[in-house]
């Protein structure tokens, strides 16, 4: 039950973990333009993909990401990565024949364009996925609801609630784990009372469902009843002024990290829309120097990291 | 000095029943009040009035002075903390040090300050290494003992324990209770409200309010209500250990009902 929470946080001290929230989803936003970008032809697309993945890789090595959690999500996606596969495969496309036909099933030709459309897809689903683990792993929820506030508050202007929306989300991710305690209890309650969860017909399990949703709605509103309390006891006007306990600072190395992303996005973008190909004269040492651009990233933020002792806080 | 006064305070959910019938009482700046009763007895409901989460339905509630009005609401409850039964329930902040800070942010106390102010109440509940530490990794007891730093963060005059022991296993109520104590000594200014249908962590207190029915039954020091323990029983109330004891010994022939507390009996004894 607790394994739900997927790409939950992990406290520690890294670079990445220190960076202010803000730029952090910033970043986020860049890199995942920088994935959806169509080249010329597709052993490019494979090359960029991979550039781009490494750079993530880095990312996670930097900021403690073990690659196991990477591939239990991707464990979790197998059912849609497959059903991609297989639908890209078989349907059709424009002009499937121009990379010719990779093999036959029985009488059906599968086209080579096929296959590579999927897999650019499933790299994208990756790169996707990847990218959101390191947000996810390296951003408390609670930093993460005071960086959609910061992005919110233009909105103030239209009177747009930011703050109650916030406080509204940081309680609700305080109350995740509660919660599902909650259903944990009621689901072994019911069940001594004889409800069957696992078993039986679709319309009966459902009906199991209803016996584990009403008491846990019925909980749910007396505790936020409680939490309002508590909450108005402890002097909380969401009108009123506050100050804040978290205060970020924009540091030389977010402005750092934020340039980073958007030279790769350049990059890409320049890529893309120049409409180079691997036979343009000069990419392949590009490609080249920008990897090893890339290593040397690695091994600056890693020195920085050690030196600043990347020391695990809490498990 | 009278820090709260209660005056013929009643009060109804819906407008029938009265759940509270002309309360009056009044409690002294520095004393350690308990207020008991069983179930609906109305003590609740009376912790919630006090803190101005209701208003009455007649009579008056003052507290340090002030009526309930609106204008007052805001100051008597920046003086006044609560803590609640439940521990889940009002724990706001995703870690410690956040829910600690919660009152503070609420009470706009500069930045720079509430590092201080949250280093010196962790360390006096004796939660000082769980700052960083999520709600559902501590326990109940843990829970309450990070609801009352957050409570005494805000340095109030007089705080509420709602029954905040009833949730709690034997280890987390005596931890609380410690740090009750450990409170009073360290400021010996603060008033203290424990609203609970536990007699022998009344009988801790300086003097006892029993609530039955919406009605005073009773108001005195516990040596006092002590002999009185026959009529708790009538209003559904457990009868203390010591009275318990006493009688036993009584039975026995042994007859020290002159004393007023444990230590007092055992002197008699040995």
């Amino acid at each position: 039950m607790k394994n739900l929470v997927l790409g939950r946080y992990s406290a520690y001290d890294s670079f990445v973990h220190k960076l202010d929230p803000r730029n952090k989803i910033m970043c986020l936003v860049v890199l995942m333009v920088a994935v959806f970008f169509e080249y010329q032809d597709y052993s490019l697309t494979f090359i960029m993909g991979g550039i781009l993945f490494f750079f993530i890789v880095i990312l996670m090595i930097v900021s403690h990401i073990s690659f196991v959690s990477l591939l239990k999500s991707l464990v979790s996606l197998w059912f849609l990565i497959l059903v991609l596969f297989v639908i890209n495969v078989l349907v059709p496309v424009k002009n499937a024949e121009s990379l010719g036909v990779a093999f036959y099933i029985g009488n059906f030709p599968i086209y080579l364009l096929s296959i590579f459309q999927s897999l650019k897809i499933v790299i994208r689903l990756i790169l996707m996925l990847s990218l959101t683990l390191v947000l996810s792993a390296t951003t408390s929820p609670l930093d993460m609801t005071f960086a959609f506030e910061w992005f919110m508050n233009p909105l103030k202007v239209i009177h747009f609630p930011a703050h109650e929306i916030a406080m509204t989300l940081s309680i609700a991710l305080r109350f995740i784990p509660t919660l599902l305690n909650e259903t944990e209890r009621i689901m072994k309650a019911q069940s001594s009372r004889g409800v069957d969860f696992k078993h039986g017909k679709l319309s009966s399990r459902f009906k199991a469902i209803v016996a584990l949703i009403v008491p846990l709605f019925i909980s749910a509103f007396q505790r936020s009843e409680e939490l309002a309390d508590a909450m108005e006891a402890r002097g909380y006007d969401p009108k009123a002024k506050r100050t804040r306990y978290h205060i970020f600072h924009w540091g030389a190395d977010d402005t750092y990290s934020l340039l980073l992303c958007n030279i790769l996005l350049g990059g890409v973008i320049y890529v893309s829309v120049a409409k180079l190909t691997l036979d343009t004269p000069l990419v392949l040492p590009w490609i080249l120097i920008s990897i090893s651009l890339l290593i040397t990233v690695l091994l600056l933020t890693g020195i920085i990291t050690t030196n600043r002792k990347g020391r695990e806080i809490s498990k | 000095m009278k820090i709260v006064e209660i005056e013929n305070l009643t009060y109804s959910y819906d407008g029938k029943k009265n759940v509270l019938k002309n309360v009056s009482f009044s409690i002294e700046s520095g004393k350690y009040i308990s207020v008991i009763g069983h179930n609906g007895s109305g003590k609740s409901t009376l912790a919630r009035l006090l803190i101005g989460l209701l208003r009455p339905k007649g009579g008056s509630i003052k507290a340090f002075g002030m009526e309930y009005t609106k204008e007052n609401i805001l100051k008597i409850r920046s003086r006044i903390g609560i803590v609640f039964q439940n521990p889940d329930n009002q724990f706001i902040g995703s870690t410690v040090q956040d829910d600690i800070a919660f009152g503070l942010e609420n009470r706009c106390v500069p930045q720079d300050k509430m590092q201080g102010i949250i280093d010196e109440v962790s360390t006096m509940v004796d939660m000082k290494e769980y700052l960083t530490k999520e709600p559902e990794t501590l326990s109940g007891g843990q829970k309450q003992r990070v609801a009352i730093a957050g409570v005494l963060a805000l340095s109030p005059d007089l705080i509420i324990f709602d029954e905040a022991t009833a949730m709690l296993d034997p280890k987390g109520k005596r931890e609380i209770n410690e740090t009750i104590a450990k409170m009073r000594k360290n400021n010996p200014e603060l008033t203290l409200i424990s609203i609970t249908h536990d007699i022998e962590e009344a009988f801790n207190s300086d003097e006892i309010v029993v609530l039955s029915k919406g009605e005073v039954f009773d108001i005195g020091t516990p040596a006092e209500l002590l002999n009185k323990a026959q009529e708790l029983t009538s209003i559904g109330l457990d009868q203390p250990f010591l009275y318990k004891l006493k009688q036993s010994l009584k039975s026995k022939g042994i007859d020290v009902s002159d004393a007023a507390n444990i230590e007092e009996l055992v002197n008699k004894l040995c």
